[in-house]
């Protein structure tokens, strides 16, 4: 555990621009914004603010993913990597995805207070987050490279988001209420898949 | 057999469609060996399948239990540009699982081996070729492991650090296993104990190398 935090410091000290952008953007921008937006608080601002939250909120887990895995997946590093750790880490993957709710959380918590007794709360974001975040780490795992996996991601990400692909295998849900993006069929059967895919690697254990 | 560590029995591996390695045994004592071949004989993917970045398709490989972890110097090493030479060495020390309270004795020790000693500091991507490769053998040195493979260690080391890099070969004789590949036969010589000589995915022989 211990050279996992080590790892952790060295990835955010080296990193701490890229990983600073969101957090400020978030922060400085976002939420003053959608505070404007909420005061007059009628409905279609509601779902225009939960909208953005949820998009924003989505790509900027897919940018910590990549950012946890440049370094590890790089081709200059990525052979002799292998020979000490053999395989790539979900419990990285987790350690990447505990790291950026960390630094969502105050805003998803604020989101929950003002929008959260009204459309559900912010529960399923923070879901397809995690769907999105182990989608991302299959993709890596398969083309072993983060660039790869990011961009297969932000492509699927803006194919959902305009509703190119067609309803059932739009995974991550844009631009729909909260309380109806749950029980859907295509998401469930995912879910269960990255669940034995996370089991049969046995990376939960290691 | 006593003594014998790494057991390799009849490792075999296809890649695309030409077979690459077609079932090696060998039997590792602690020692020096040289593998020897020519391009393509399959250097490279026999050492890959011991550092676990391959898997063979079929045979075995018998390390003793508790022999802890291998140091693998890759053909193709590179640093990763944004890091400093010591972070970059931090970085596999972590991965490695090496003891924060030792990490960084292990480090510094690992560098003054390469004579990089001192070059601490220095951003990977001003580094030179060889001091790349160096940097790489010290990657490999980190937590004094039992069996060490080196994928061509010293290309693109001059004089100086050849010398350097033998001393540092000499020293591990007899306590760990060190398996390298090279095209030098000043290398062979040099170096190894033993030669072990690669054609076309088969062991053709293994020489007993004597020094001068
Ligand atoms: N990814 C791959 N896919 C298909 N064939 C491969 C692949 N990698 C290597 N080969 C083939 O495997 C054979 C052995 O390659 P290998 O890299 O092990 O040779 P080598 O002995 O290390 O050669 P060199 O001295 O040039 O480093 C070569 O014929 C090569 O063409
Ligand atoms: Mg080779």
């Amino acid at each position: 555990m211990t050279d996992m935090v080590k790892l952790w410091k060295l990835h955010i000290k080296k990193q701490m621009h890229q990983y600073l952008f969101p957090i400020t953007f978030l922060y400085l921008f976002l939420l003053p914004y959608h505070m404007q937006l909420l005061t007059d608080m009628d409905e279609a601002g509601m779902v225009q603010v939960f909208d953005s939250a949820q998009k924003y909120l989505l790509l900027f887990e897919i940018w910590f993913q990549y950012l946890g895995f440049r370094m590890v997946l790089s081709p200059e590093l990525k052979e002799a990597s292998y020979s000490c750790v053999k395989k790539i880490k979900g419990r990285w993957m987790l350690g990447n995805l505990c790291f950026s709710f960390l630094c969502f959380l105050p805003y998803a918590l604020w989101m929950f207070f003002h929008c959260g007794t009204y459309y559900g709360n912010l529960l399923p974001v923070l879901v397809q987050c995690i769907i999105a975040a182990s989608m991302m780490y299959t993709v890596m795992y398969f083309l072993q490279s983060a660039t790869g996996g990011m961009a297969v991601m932000v492509f699927y990400f803006f194919c959902c988001a305009s509703r190119v692909v067609p309803e059932p295998f739009r995974i991550l849900r844009l631009g729909i209420l909260p309380l109806s993006c749950f029980p859907h069929w295509c998401m469930m059967l995912v879910i269960s898949i990255f669940v034995s895919f996370f089991v049969s690697l046995r990376i939960l254990f290691m | 057999m006593e003594n014998v560590m790494i057991e390799i029995n009849r490792i075999k591996k296809k890649l695309g469609k030409k077979e690459v390695l077609k079932g090696i045994s060998l039997q590792l004592k602690p020692s020096v060996y040289g593998l020897a071949g020519a391009n393509g004989a399959g250097k490279t993917t026999l050492l890959r399948i011991l550092a676990g970045v391959m898997n063979a398709d079929g045979g075995e490989i018998v390390m003793p239990e508790g022999s802890g972890q291998t140091g693998y110097l890759p053909q193709k090493f590179g640093c990763f540009p944004e890091l400093t030479v010591y972070e970059q060495l931090e970085y596999f020390a972590c991965l490695k699982k090496i003891p924060a309270s030792c990490m960084e004795s292990e480090i510094l020790r690992a560098l003054e081996c390469v004579n990089l000693g001192g070059k601490e500091k220095m951003k990977c991507r001003k580094l030179s070729g060889g001091m790349v490769r160096r940097a790489g053998i010290a990657q490999a040195l980190l937590g004094n492991p039992a069996l060490l493979l080196l994928d061509e260690p010293t290309v693109g080391l001059d004089m100086e650090e050849r010398k350097n890099f033998n001393r540092v070969v000499r020293e591990m004789e007899g306590e760990r296993t060190v398996l390298l590949s090279t095209h030098l036969a000043e290398d062979l010589k040099n170096l190894c104990q033993s030669v072990i000589i690669l054609e076309s995915g088969e062991v053709r022989e293994v020489v007993p190398e004597t020094y001068d």
